[in-house]
């Protein structure tokens, strides 16, 4: 297990310098320079460029660049001056990792739950509607969702706040909009899980040894039908701790993906290096929490590794 | 499964059309508060997101200028009508060459926790704007000031400069040249004051820290949340304050139009200057629109160093193919063509007129006169023309307009290709004078002719194509000297001429205006001579 996990961080750490390169080069080939803007003149550019080490020869930047890095230093900003990387990045995380909270209690509840349900219901018609919820769910791009949302109950409607998150309301809309893609998807999979799992002896054996519904449910079938679901998560989580760029500019909410875009379409090298670090990290993370979880969840996992 | 089909087909059909009825705009919602007294509690407009510092000697871009208009004040203010008014100083004296200019800071103008603004402040941040290292985007407006050139460039210290704090209250500037327009430059960022104490080289933060970025005009900061809203609030040491009935205004960092359309309409936010086009359309006939003129001009940069625009001939058969209404039309209501490169909507200070009354049209639409010039010049119908192609930023309606452009082109007899660019790559490109034919938008830093005209002058910063021509010269840097104001306009006429009618180093094509979302409910602000709106005077309509 230790073994397992030594090779994964290792593993993780590879892909995440090989992002670092990647990225850095990419962003070395990228016309348009940071600095060039309206009003400034040739000399003040030539000094600034100076200040931010530009004048160097890319390879040599690339190296100052990594030694930063170890030291946990991503450099400061080209167009918020005087910000340093870290601090941008802390700062747009709160309002992601917030409404990422929301909308994953919400994923996880309505999700299973309903997939539950779903397996369950005994008529057709019931599970034909719910089929076609979840086929919209999945199929509806996450945009339309939320302009839809936010036509109707924040305009129309006038339910709900529709501008940033500053109240519990403020969450709704946007949790709703971000939340509805894996909900369906782990709707799908918990109902696809479960009534494979039902089918098992061993379900038949518990029932035939007469233990209660409820122990049934969450012991035996839950725990089992739980794992491709976990499996799902990883990316999931990863998805809603980077945040939606589409969902954060439709609400006006300041959080990391908003800024990546911004950062983009800015030139601003050091945050789109920062963040791309950042978020490829969390998904090699979440990926790797996923993965011990489904080990810990099921002894056959266990025992392969 | 063909079930689902049809379900989720009807489905669709059915959330598209709530889409579309629910989406035709109208009905702002004032949500605008008001205490017993009457004072307005907030106002929230919405800006796009912010860059740049709220240093006034600092890379002063966008947000900058909501934060001066409504913080800082400095010797002097526009009114209405975009004449000079005292502001920070009561009054100035000027000696006969102009070349010396005396300010007396008034004694009641105080900072926002109660200290005095002195001549030192004001010095401060011309100081620290020509401390290269600051990185100052407004530095070459205090080039006129003698020395000032020079001590940024390491020749020369500060004591060398022609400043001088005479006492606390009065500062004296000594010009290298007599400059007729110093009183307008001195509405730029590197001319107003920034607070000794706070405002220091080895304090790189304090511009936005609330506790140290004081203000001298109705507000101070209050709050900064990056990348989510700034708020500024009363300035109770302000010299008007009883004049001030907005308690607190908040500009909100938005930049998807739907989210700006809709909070406006949920009376989220009470302001949305420069509504997108397709939005302002949906207000028309609304009280809620209203469209204030701005001082900018759109208009194509030849470059003039490459084939076939090294010759004037192509550049101005180019020009006089268009039909500059029907460019107007794609943009929308509140855009007008020109063709004088000096914004359409700018008066003149010597009688008020419009400035392109004055002028007249620099170039007329003719397009059998076109096809002449381009045979002239050895293209007969286009014909041995290399590729050509026309380059605009990947924005909102540069698309249709260069659509346009290719369509009239293209009865001229050439085929131009069109490319978009991110908006930082094109300024790259541009600088770099790498374009072809680039899009151009200009908007006046100050109130005044020479804020485009000077664009074009041998080695300024801003003259991308590199053009140079002795007689404009001559003409710009006369006018800068001459104080009577009605024959300095005529200089600054005759050089615009030159760079428009025989030259055509650029071709004008539209002034656009801007078109606003202001909750109806609002009266008693206004609007400066260069389109900054001030609200603190706003109050709630009584009915």
């Amino acid at each position: 297990m230790v073994k397992y996990i030594t090779k994964r961080v290792l593993l993780g750490l590879l892909t995440l310098f090989v992002l670092v390169a990647i990225t850095f080069a990419m962003t070395k080939v990228m016309p348009g320079s940071p600095l060039q803007s309206k009003n400034i003149s040739g000399d003040v550019l030539e000094k600034m460029e100076a200040s931010y080490g530009l004048d160097k020869p890319p390879v040599e930047q690339f190296f100052i660049y990594c030694k930063n890095l170890l030291h946990g230093d991503m450099g400061t900003s080209y167009k918020k001056v005087g910000k340093s990387v870290n601090e941008i990045i802390a700062q747009t995380m709160m309002p992601t990792l917030q409404l990422g909270c929301v909308t994953f209690c919400l994923v996880l509840v309505v999700g299973v739950s309903s997939g539950i349900m779903m397996a369950r219901a005994k008529s057709n018609t019931v599970k034909g509607i719910w089929l076609s919820a979840l086929t919209l769910g999945v199929s509806v791009p996450n945009f339309i969702v939320a302009l839809l949302l936010l036509i109707i109950f924040g305009v129309e409607l006038r339910i709900f706040p529709i501008l940033g998150l500053s109240t519990p309301m403020h969450y709704v809309l946007p949790a709703i909009a971000q939340g509805l893609y894996p909900i369906s998807a782990v709707a799908r999979l918990t109902q696809n899980s479960y009534e494979e799992v039902v089918k098992q002896d061993y379900i038949t054996m518990a029932k035939a040894k007469g233990i209660s519904k409820r122990t049934l449910l969450f012991r035996h079938v839950l725990k089992n039908a739980m794992l491709p679901v976990i499996t799902y998560m990883g990316p999931m989580v990863a998805f809603l701790l980077t945040g939606s760029v589409v969902i954060e500019q439709i609400y006006t909410i300041p959080g990391i993906g908003k800024e990546f875009v911004s950062a983009i379409t800015n030139h601003d090298y050091t945050v789109v290096m920062g963040i791309t670090i950042f978020i490829g990290a969390i998904i090699i993370l979440c990926n790797l929490v996923a993965d011990l979880i489904c080990a810990v969840v099921d002894p056959r996992i266990r025992k392969s590794l | 499964m063909r079930k689902t089909k049809k379900a989720l087909a009807v489905l669709m059909t059915m959330a598209m059309v709530v889409g579309c009825m629910t989406g035709c705009g109208g009905g702002g919602g004032s949500t605008t508060a008001t205490n017993d007294k009457g004072e307005i509690t907030e106002l929230i407009e919405a800006v796009q997101p912010e860059s740049g510092e709220y240093d006034p000697a600092g890379a002063a871009a966008y947000e900058y200028f909501s934060v001066q208009t409504q913080c800082y004040e400095g010797f002097v203010t526009y009114d209405e009508n975009g004449s000079i008014q005292p502001a920070a100083a009561d009054h100035w004296d000027v000696n006969d060459a102009a070349t010396e200019y005396t300010f007396y800071i008034r004694d009641d103008e105080k900072w926002s926790d109660g200290s005095d603004v002195t001549s030192a402040d004001f010095e401060n941040t011309m100081k620290r704007a020509l401390n290269p290292d600051n990185g100052s985007w407004y530095v070459d407006f205090l080039f006129v000031i003698k020395n000032a050139e020079k001590c940024f460039n390491g020749k020369c210290d500060f004591k060398d400069v022609g400043i001088e704090c005479i006492d606390d209250k009065t500062i004296k500037f000594t010009l290298e040249e007599p400059c007729s327009y110093f009183l307008d430059l001195c509405k730029l960022p590197t001319y107003m004051p920034s607070n000794c104490k706070y405002a220091r080289d080895d304090n790189p933060d304090w511009d936005m820290n609330p506790e140290q970025n004081l203000g001298n005009g109705p507000y101070h900061l209050s709050e900064h949340v990056d990348g989510d809203y700034v708020s500024f609030e009363k300035n109770e040491y302000y010299r008007d304050a009883d004049q001030v009935n907005v308690l607190k205004i908040t500009d909100k960092f938005m930049d998807d139009d739907q989210a700006k359309a809709s909070a406006y309409q949920t009376g989220e936010i009470n302001i949305l200057q420069g509504a997108p086009s397709e939005i302002a359309e949906s207000y028309e006939g609304k009280d809620d629109l209203q469209i204030r003129e701005v001082p900018q001009t759109n208009y194509i940069l030849f470059n003039i160093n490459e084939k076939p625009f090294d010759d004037v001939k192509v550049r101005q058969a180019f020009s006089l193919a268009l039909k500059r209404a029907d460019i107007a039309a794609v943009v929308g209501t509140a855009c007008e063509p020109g063709t004088t490169f000096v914004g359409k909507n700018y008066k003149s200070k010597v009688d008020g007129t419009k400035w392109s009354e004055l002028q007249g049209e620099l170039l007329e639409e003719d397009l059998t006169k076109a096809k002449e010039l381009l045979a002239e010049a050895g293209y007969p119908d286009g014909k041995g023309l290399p590729t050509i192609t026309y380059t605009y930023p990947a924005m909102n309606y540069e698309a249709n307009v260069a659509q346009v452009l290719q369509a009239q082109w293209k009865e001229l007899g050439v085929d131009v290709k069109l490319e978009a660019m991110e908006y930082e790559v094109y300024v790259d490109e541009r600088r770099n004078g790498k374009l072809q034919m680039a899009r151009m938008q200009w908007y006046a830093d100050y109130n005044d002719p020479t804020s485009w005209i000077k664009m074009y002058e041998t080695g300024n910063a801003q003259n991308d194509v590199k053009w140079s021509n002795a007689k404009y010269d001559k003409l710009v840097a006369d006018s800068d000297k001459n104080l009577d104001e009605a024959s300095r306009q005529e200089q600054l006429m005759e050089a615009e001429k030159i760079l428009v009618s025989e030259d055509t180093v650029i071709c004008p094509l539209f002034s656009a205006s801007n078109q606003d979302l202001i909750d109806p409910t609002l009266e008693g602000y206004f609007t400066d001579g260069l389109a900054y709106t001030f609200w603190y005077k706003a109050t709630k309509k009584s009915n």
